[in-house]
């Protein structure tokens, strides 16, 4: 066996980790080599000095506590886990509720009806029809009137669109055709229509 | 409980810690007081011990999902408990004012006699182990005191076997210097 060698398992071997012919081989260098065998008495005595140092007590009553200390932690770390979750959705949910915002926004607020001017024209003729108070005769063509209809409605507000898909849902197509008169529509509808249009052009008014 | 027997109702604790709390607090009394022990070892303070000791089987209770029993329960807990000592020993490393310049021998500005005096050898021995650099300290006290192979502290601490190795060695040499004078008078003394 070389020094090296020796070297290297001197602590396993001083610690009684060695047996067989390793452990046969190390007696024997140690007792042919003075520079080892120093090495080993050197390394020996420290461990025994370090062997003398009391054993290191633990108290039971110090670790009474523990489970319960455990389960605390958990428990903290849970909400504080949560809190944390919570947090870093903020941004995302804050992020979907502006792009919900933004795309079904009230008309009014929209930019497709930005132009207070515009809105106002285009909801006039209906308003005027109500103001006639006629048998329903209309003053404007049926054709002009569903188209705004058409065109504000199925993308802004979804009251007039119930009435409209109540009205219609016969035949969507006559809408299109301007076939199907505004006379068709049932008071109570035509009296929320009127009330809706009036609401949306005070408010750009 | 025979040993096997007791090894078995481990082994099924280990495997249900999962899905039962319970199963984990079993085992947490089980293993609670090794854990506490190793740990006291390396950070020397009760309070930040039993804190640390505590944390290791959070982190195993967090982390159970990942735990396949392939190492066991305790030796798993153990690895985690070694590292969040070592990393608190790092971080307070700066605290240790009375730390020395490596070749400094502790027992030069400590006559024997002080030593007996101050609270005898074991004192002493703590203090030369306390002046250790923290893995140098960690792995000196896997190796002596918890009777750990090389390979084994390696796995623990996530490190080659060699830089164990080296690391136990340069605990020796300064073990040695910082208890020499005691060392010496022991040997007279006897």
């Amino acid at each position: 066996m070389r020094c090296a060698e020796f070297r290297d398992y001197l602590d396993d071997f001083c610690r009684w980790f060695l047996y067989g012919d390793i452990a046969r081989q190390m007696e024997s260098h140690v007792a042919s080599c003075d520079s080892c065998a120093e090495k080993y008495q050197e390394h020996q005595e420290l461990l025994t000095l370090l062997d003398k140092e009391p054993e290191q007590k633990i108290d039971p009553s110090e670790l009474a506590d523990f489970l319960p200390g455990v389960w605390a932690k958990i428990e903290t770390r849970k909400k504080h886990t949560f809190r944390i979750k919570v947090l870093s959705l903020a941004p995302i949910a804050a992020t979907a509720v502006f792009l919900f915002w933004l795309v079904f926004r009230p008309a009014v607020n929209t930019g497709y009806v930005n132009s207070d001017e515009y809105l106002y024209n285009y909801f006039n003729p209906l308003i005027a029809y109500d103001y006639m108070d006629t048998d329903k005769d209309l003053t404007y063509s049926d054709s002009t009137y569903y188209s705004l209809l058409a065109d504000t409605f199925s993308d802004e507000d979804t009251q007039m669109l119930e009435i409209l898909g109540d009205e219609f849902s016969d035949n969507p197509g006559f809408f299109m055709e301007n076939s199907y008169g505004l006379e068709d529509l049932s008071d109570e509808n035509l009296d929320i229509l009127n009330n809706k249009l009036n609401e949306l052009t005070n408010t750009v008014g | 409980m025979s040993k096997i027997n007791e090894k078995g109702t481990m082994d099924r604790l280990s495997e249900n810690i999962i899905t039962d709390d319970q199963a984990f607090g079993k085992l947490v009394e089980k293993y609670k007081e090794r854990i506490y022990s190793v740990v006291l070892r390396i950070a020397k303070n009760n309070e930040e011990a039993k804190d640390l000791a505590q944390e290791a089987f959070v982190k195993a209770y967090r982390n159970r999902n990942s735990f396949r029993g392939e190492a066991g329960f305790y030796t798993w807990v153990y690895r985690i408990a070694v590292n969040l000592a070592l990393n608190y020993i790092n971080r307070n490393k700066e605290r240790h004012s009375e730390s020395i310049d490596d070749s400094t021998p502790i027992a030069a500005s400590h006559t024997p006699t002080d030593l007996i005096e101050q609270s005898e050898l074991g004192e002493a021995i703590s203090a030369a182990i306390d002046q250790l650099p923290p893995r140098q300290r960690t792995v000196f006290i896997l190796r002596h005191y918890e009777n750990k192979a090389h390979a084994e502290i390696a796995e623990i601490l996530s490190i080659t076997e060699g830089a164990v190795k080296a690391n136990y060695h340069q605990a020796v040499l300064k073990l040695k210097t910082a208890l020499g004078l005691y060392m010496t008078e022991g040997r007279r003394v006897s």
